[in-house]
């Protein structure tokens, strides 16, 4: 039984998973299962284009439960093999996810994707000596971009912190940020007038909190 | 006559397919050349070059990047492909501008390693066995001392 998220309330909802299969919830307590029954999973994925597709279709379920309920979002490729194991693993861990789900309430993921601007383009030329000293100031400037592009990424996650309350899971050129409800109108405005002279950066969301499970 | 000898650049370039193993050997020739360049900033650093030699070796370092520039157009090979990305071990070179000799660099590269160790010199010892059809043909007995030039010998 494939399953692609857990949720408290059943949403009335037509959903499409995996080769347009139907997905169904599924239990009986407080933690519903979104399921698709009688998929097999390893006959669906051999052929890569089959794999991305599947993928995409586990995904587009979970933004589709985001937009509507709060969703504990589960990797692709979660299959339990009998609906009986599925539900004795939701009621052995039923407060877990129940609080899990709880802290998840009104906040969405945001991605924001950055791309450091602190390489030089420019070939070095000069004569003699000249030139080797071009070489070092070169890099003498390379070194102070880096620098000041690592103080404007500490200077953004601490103004997350602290204007949006939010939780940061950092990578090394993104930033998956999990912001409450109320702010998200204004996590775009906000970055916009933040000093980022030494990145380039892209927001997409809010979305399932797919790293913070 | 013309045809035989166009004037314009772009009629030498070759498709990108008949590059071959151009893209490789550049990556080796701008390896050597900037190790060379490092020696040079090393022994200009340390004072041991006269106004002419650096003069000559700034020419001559620019002179190779040039050709290498110009041998890229030729393959239709973009400069910034000619590195290797050996994973956890870093690049081959490093970024423009992300390393000078004597200096922490900025990100770790094969350039850096060698330079290091030219620097600081290293003893290379071995043997090798050459045949062919499991029959033994050539044996090298190897004591190889790499190092920098104008360092005392150890």
């Amino acid at each position: 039984m494939y399953v692609f998220a857990l949720v408290t309330q059943p949403v009335d909802l037509t959903l499409t998973g995996i080769a347009q299969g139907n997905v169904v919830f599924f239990g009986t307590g407080p933690v519903r299962a979104v399921v698709q029954p009688n998929l097999d999973l390893e006959t669906e994925l051999q052929a890569e284009t089959q794999t991305l597709e599947a993928v995409l279709a586990h995904d587009r379920v979970i933004q589709t439960l985001f937009c509507h309920t709060t969703v504990l979002p589960l990797r692709f490729g979660t299959v339990f093999t009998t609906p009986q194991v599925l539900l004795e693993h939701l009621q052995a861990r039923q407060d877990q996810y129940l609080n899990r789900i709880q802290t998840l309430r009104d906040q969405g993921e945001f991605t924001l994707s950055l791309s450091a601007q602190t390489a030089p383009t420019a070939t070095v030329t000069g004569q003699g000596r000249d030139y080797f000293r071009a070489k070092k100031d070169q890099f003498t400037q390379v070194l102070r971009d880096q620098e000041q592009a690592q103080q404007e990424w500490d200077a953004l996650v601490q103004g997350l912190h602290h204007h949006f309350h939010a939780q940061i899971q950092a990578r090394t050129d993104r930033l998956f940020i999990l912001v409450p409800r109320p702010h998200w109108e204004q996590l775009a405005p906000w970055l916009a007038q933040q000093t980022l002279n030494h990145w380039q950066y892209t927001l997409t969301g809010p979305g399932a909190p797919f790293h913070f499970v | 006559m013309s045809e035989l000898f166009p004037d314009r650049p772009a009629d030498l370039t070759l498709p990108r397919r008949e590059a071959g193993l151009a893209p490789l050997v550049l990556t080796l020739i701008e390896l050597i050349r900037q190790l060379m360049e490092a020696q040079v900033i090393r022994q200009l650093d340390a004072e041991l070059l006269t106004e002419q030699q650096i003069a000559q070796a700034a020419e001559s370092l620019q002179a190779m990047e040039a050709q290498v520039l110009r041998l890229c157009e030729i393959f239709e090979i973009d400069p910034k492909d000619l590195n290797l990305d050996l994973g956890e071990v870093g690049k081959l070179l490093p970024d423009r501008g992300q390393y000078y000799p004597g200096q922490q660099g900025t990100q770790t590269s094969i350039l850096e390693l060698l330079d290091r160790l030219l620097n600081t010199g290293v003893v290379l010892e071995g043997e090798i066995d050459l045949g062919v059809a499991n029959l033994d043909l050539i044996h090298a007995r190897i004591f190889l001392l790499l190092t920098t030039r104008n360092k005392p010998p150890c």
